[in-house]
C-alpha cells in the first residue's frame, strides 16, 4: 500500500462516513408518509351513478370545513335573499363542523314525522312538506335537516325554492334560527346516528325515515366535498328508488302469478308532480323475464302500476325533484321488484 | 408493545437502523459490502492520483528524451527513474549494452532481443499499473450477487417470522424485507462504482500501454539505426 492508496483509503472512509451520516439524518424523520386524503367510504348501490360522487378535490378531509363555509358565501351572490341566513350558519359549522349534522335529525324527528328532511338534500324539502301538514313545526325542522356536508348542496337547492312562491321566506328565517340553536346544542349530537335512528323510529312508523338515514350523508369526507348536492349520484338514486319502494310497498297486492312471476322486474317510467303525485306510470321494460314466467308479465306490470298509483302522492326529497339536467324524480325510471315488496 | 416497536422501527429508513435490525448473516454481508465499497473507492482514488502523476511525468520524460543529444548520457542521468518510460528505456539500453559488448554480434538477433526486452518492460509496467484493477472487476461482478444473497437470506428470515407469528400484516413483513433489500442496495452501491471505475481505469491503462509501446517502438528503431553503424 503506497502513499496514494493510503490517501485514497482515507478519503473513501471519510466519504462513506459522511454519506452514512447524511442518509441517517435525512431519512430518519421521513419515516411517516402522511395520507394525502382520508379513505373514502364506499357504499354499494345497484345503480351506476349519473354523476361522479367521488371527491373532487385532492385533499378532501382537511379542506372539508373550509369548503362548507365557502359554498355558502359563493351561493349568496346569485341570490341576495339567502345571505342573511348564511352568515349565522357558517359560524357554527366552522367551530364544530361535525356535530352539527347530527343535531338536525333529532330535532326534526320529535316534532314531526315527516322525514323528507333526512334526505340527502333536505333544505328545500322541509319548506314544502311543512306548509301542508303542519305549518308551525316547519321552521324548526328545516333548520335541523341541514347537514354540514350538505350545506353547499342546500344553498343550491334553496335558490329554486325561493324562486317559487311558497315558503321561501319563512324557510329562510326558520333556517337561520334553528342553525343558531343547532350550534349551541352540540352535546346531544355526539352520537348522531344512534339518536337519529331512535328518533325516527319513535316518531313515525314510516320506514322512509329509516331508509333516508342510509341515504343521508355520513360524515365521510367524500360527501363533504361534493357540494353540488343537487346532482343525482348513485347513492341518491338508490335512495330515491328505495324511498319509492318503501312507500309503494303497502299498496302492492301480490298478484296471483305463476312460477317465477315474482322474478319479473318491471321498469316503470314515472312522471311525477312536485307534490309527489304520479301523473303517469308506464312500463318501459322488464328484467328477469324467462320463457316460464312470460305469461305473467302483463299481470305483474299492472300490479306494479296499480301499487304506485294507489300510493301516490309519494314523499320524496324536494331538492331532487328537478335538478336541471334531466335527472331528478320528476321523471324517473323505477325498477319495481316484486321480491322486495313482500 | 412489540408491534409498536416494530412499526416504529419499520418507519425508519436509516441505514444504521436497518443494519442493526438485520440478521447476523445479513449483517456480515452488509459489512463485507461496505468494506468492498470503501476498498473500491480507495483503489479508484489512489489509481487516479497515481495515473495522473505518472502520465504527466512520463510526458516530460519522453519529451526530454527525444531532445537529448546523447542517449548514453541521458541514460546515466535519468535511467534510474521509476517512470514506466524510463524503465522501458533502461531495459532497452541494458540490452543494447550487453549485445554490443560482443564483437561478433548478430544484428538481427540483437534487434529481436531489444524488441523483446523493451516489450517485456512495457508489459511489466502495465502489470504494475493495473495491479489493483482486478479487485475492482471482482467487486463489480460479485457485489450484486453478494447483496442478493443477503436479500434472499433476509427474506427467508422474514418469511420464517411470518410463519412464527402467524401474522401477515405489513407491519410484520415489511421491516424484514426492507432490511433484506438494503443488502442488495449495498451490493449495487459497491458494484456500480467498481464497474464504472474498472472501465475508466482500464481505458486509462490501455492508453498508457499504447504510449509505452509507441515509445518502445521509437526507441527500438533508434537503436536499430544505431546498430547499422556499429562496427
Amino acid at each position: 500500500m503506497d502513499r496514494a492508496e493510503r490517501n485514497g483509503l482515507g478519503i473513501a472512509i471519510v466519504a462513506h462516513a459522511l454519506l452514512l451520516a447524511a442518509l441517517s439524518i435525512k431519512l430518519m424523520p421521513s419515516a411517516k408518509i402522511p395520507l394525502k386524503s382520508d379513505p373514502m367510504e364506499v357504499q354499494l348501490v345497484g345503480e351506476i351513478g349519473l354523476q361522479s360522487a367521488a371527491p373532487k378535490s385532492e385533499a378532501p378531509a382537511q379542506s372539508a370545513a373550509r369548503e362548507v363555509a365557502k359554498p355558502e358565501e359563493s351561493a349568496p351572490p346569485p341570490e341576495p335573499a339567502p345571505p342573511q341566513p348564511a352568515p349565522p350558519k357558517p359560524q357554527p359549522p366552522k367551530p364544530e363542523p361535525k356535530p352539527v349534522p347530527p343535531k338536525p335529525e333529532p330535532k326534526p324527528t320529535p316534532p314531526k314525522p315527516t322525514p323528507p328532511k333526512a334526505e340527502p338534500k333536505p333544505k328545500p324539502e322541509p319548506p314544502r312538506p311543512e306548509p301542508k301538514p303542519t305549518p308551525k313545526p316547519v321552521p324548526p325542522k328545516p333548520a335541523p335537516p341541514k347537514k354540514e356536508a350538505e350545506k353547499p348542496a342546500k344553498e343550491a337547492p334553496e335558490k329554486p325554492s325561493k324562486a317559487k312562491p311558497t315558503p321561501d321566506k319563512a324557510a329562510a328565517p326558520a333556517k337561520a334560527a334553528p342553525d343558531k340553536s343547532a350550534p349551541a346544542k352540540p352535546a346531544p349530537a355526539t352520537s348522531p346516528k344512534g339518536e337519529g335512528s331512535k328518533a325516527g323510529k319513535k316518531t313515525s312508523g314510516l320506514t322512509l325515515d329509516d331508509i333516508m338515514k342510509g341515504v343521508k350523508p355520513e360524515k365521510s369526507p367524500g360527501k363533504a366535498q361534493t357540494p353540488q348536492g343537487a346532482k343525482l349520484d348513485a347513492r341518491s338514486i338508490a335512495g330515491l328508488a328505495s324511498a319509492i319502494a318503501a312507500q309503494v310497498k303497502p299498496c302492492y297486492q301480490i298478484p296471483t302469478g305463476g312460477a317465477g312471476s315474482e322474478r319479473i322486474v318491471s321498469v316503470l317510467d314515472l312522471r311525477m308532480g312536485r307534490d309527489g303525485s304520479v301523473s303517469s306510470a308506464s312500463v318501459v321494460g322488464h328484467l328477469g323475464v324467462t320463457p316460464d314466467n312470460q305469461p305473467y308479465v302483463q299481470q305483474m306490470d299492472d300490479a306494479a302500476k296499480r301499487a304506485v298509483l294507489r300510493c301516490a302522492p309519494l314523499h320524496l326529497p324536494a331538492d331532487l325533484y328537478d335538478v336541471g339536467d334531466g335527472n331528478g324524480w320528476n321523471h324517473i325510471q323505477f325498477k319495481f321488484t316484486p321480491a322486495q315488496m313482500n | 408493545m412489540e408491534s409498536i416497536s416494530i412499526s416504529h422501527q419499520a418507519a425508519t429508513l436509516s441505514p444504521i437502523a436497518l443494519f442493526l435490525q438485520a440478521d447476523i448473516v445479513v449483517k456480515c454481508v452488509m459489512i463485507g459490502l461496505l468494506a468492498a465499497s470503501i476498498w473500491t473507492w480507495t483503489i479508484i482514488i489512489a489509481h487516479v492520483i497515481k495515473m495522473r502523476k505518472v502520465a504527466k511525468e512520463n510526458d516530460r520524460f519522453e519529451r526530454d528524451f527525444w531532445k537529448a543529444e546523447d542517449i548514453e548520457k541521458y541514460h546515466d542521468a535519468y535511467g534510474r527513474s521509476n517512470l514506466p518510460s524510463a524503465k522501458v528505456f533502461a531495459a532497452g539500453v541494458a540490452e543494447w549494452r550487453r549485445s554490443t559488448a560482443n564483437p561478433a554480434m548478430d544484428r538481427e538477433g540483437t534487434r529481436q532481443r531489444l524488441s523483446t526486452a523493451m516489450g517485456s518492460a512495457v508489459a511489466n509496467e502495465v502489470d504494475k499499473l493495473s495491479d489493483r484493477l482486478n479487485i475492482l472487476a471482482t467487486i463489480g461482478s460479485v457485489g450484486p450477487f453478494v447483496g442478493l444473497f443477503g436479500t434472499v437470506w433476509g427474506i427467508m428470515r422474514s418469511f420464517t417470522d411470518i410463519a412464527a407469528t402467524q401474522n401477515t400484516s405489513l407491519g410484520v413483513v415489511a421491516p424484514g424485507i426492507a432490511e433484506a433489500l438494503f443488502a442488495t442496495a449495498l451490493g449495487l452501491f459497491a458494484a456500480i462504482p467498481a464497474v464504472i471505475g474498472y472501465n475508466r481505469l482500464t481505458h486509462g491503462i490501455n492508453r498508457m500501454e499504447a504510449r509505452l509501446t509507441r515509445f518502445a517502438d521509437g526507441f527500438h528503431s533508434t537503436l536499430s539505426r544505431e546498430l547499422e553503424f556499429e562496427r
